[in-house]
């Protein structure tokens, strides 16, 4: 199939040195510059995500716009009226509320209600 | 001179088998050798260059019809392409494959005309890299035999001694009664014919 297969080397050795030498000088060249760019890659890469832990570590906590928008708002025409806070009271509180006067419960027209019968003194 | 190019051109591709390189250390540590490579290990290059470059070379050569300035440049682009492109190879044949496809591209992309505009069409269609036809398995030792026999007799046995027999230049001085120098001189004459001739029978082949 080759009858002169070292002829190859005959070939070989014909060949300048310098072609040979700057070959390998410009595919290290290359080697070097691609180490470069994978260093350059890796620090820029490495910055980057110290920098983004940073902003998420540091950056101030402020409440989400959604829960904002389920406080309900004050009506307009009390804004700047001291507010009232109510509190639900039980039947024994409320009457706890008039000693000594003639006070109670009655059911009227199937609902219950409180009354307070007027006396001599308020009359 | 008899120069059966055209008969080993029109051969089928069965270059798989890599008989071309004697480097005994290139098959045994291929996968260290390119495992190193890949982590970007100067040593690993410059040893993949020592052995595997005269080779690499003598492919583009064909590739490239001969043209050895041509030749020069894509053995060159095809070498930054095995930086660009290195990863580990388990096997030697793998490997000389790998390389052979990026010889090709590198003389594909060097033949072309095209300007950056219609590489750039070419990348957006996702048109596949152009490739240059593998040659046929014996082309160049076919033009090299040729390029021999058409040397003056001196000359070709004294290549003989040396490449075909493996005989020391000083044994060969001995026999000759020259000085080792004047068969050094001689030798480097007779390369320098033998490398002419074949690339003028590579181009001549291109040309017909």
């Amino acid at each position: 199939m080759n009858p002169e297969p070292d002829l190859n080397r005959a070939l070989d050795e014909s060949h300048p040195d310098e072609v040979v030498t700057s070959s390998l000088a410009g595919t290290l060249a290359a080697v070097r510059a691609r180490r470069r760019r994978r260093q350059a890659t890796t620090l820029v890469g490495t910055v980057s995500l110290v920098a983004v832990a940073l902003w998420l570590v540091r950056r101030p906590i402020e409440p989400q716009p959604a829960n904002i928008a389920r406080v309900p708002e004050p009506p307009a025409a009390v804004q700047g009226v001291p507010r009232i806070v109510l509190r639900e009271i039980t039947d024994e509180e409320l009457l706890a509320y008039f000693p000594g006067q003639p006070a109670g419960f009655a059911t009227v027209n199937g609902q219950r209600e409180f009354i307070l019968l007027p006396t001599e003194s308020t009359e | 001179m008899a120069f059966p190019l055209s008969i080993a051109l029109m051969k089928p591709v069965t270059d798989a088998a890599p008989t071309l390189s004697a480097d005994p250390a290139v098959g045994a540590g291929i996968a260290a050798l390119t495992g190193r490579m890949a982590r970007g290990d100067e040593d690993a290059y410059r040893e993949f260059h020592g052995a595997w470059f005269h080779r690499l070379f003598r492919y583009v050569l064909v590739l490239m019809r001969g043209d050895e300035h041509a030749a020069r440049d894509v053995a060159q682009e095809a070498l930054l392409r095995v930086v660009r492109r290195i990863r580990s190879f388990d096997s030697e044949e793998v490997f000389w494959d790998w390389l052979k496809c990026l010889a090709r591209s590198a003389a594909a992309d060097h033949g072309r005309k095209s300007t950056r505009y219609h590489r750039f069409l070419d990348w957006l269609s996702h048109r596949p890299e152009p490739m240059v036809a593998e040659p046929g398995p014996d082309v160049l030792e076919t033009a090299l035999t040729s390029a021999l026999d058409g040397l003056p007799e001196s000359d070709r046995a004294l290549l003989r001694a040396k490449y075909s027999e493996r005989r020391p230049v000083r044994e060969i001085a001995q026999e000759s009664g020259l000085t080792e120098e004047a068969v050094e001189s001689r030798l480097s004459r007779a390369r320098a014919a033998l490398r002419r001739i074949t690339l003028k029978l590579l181009r001549d082949e291109s040309g017909t």
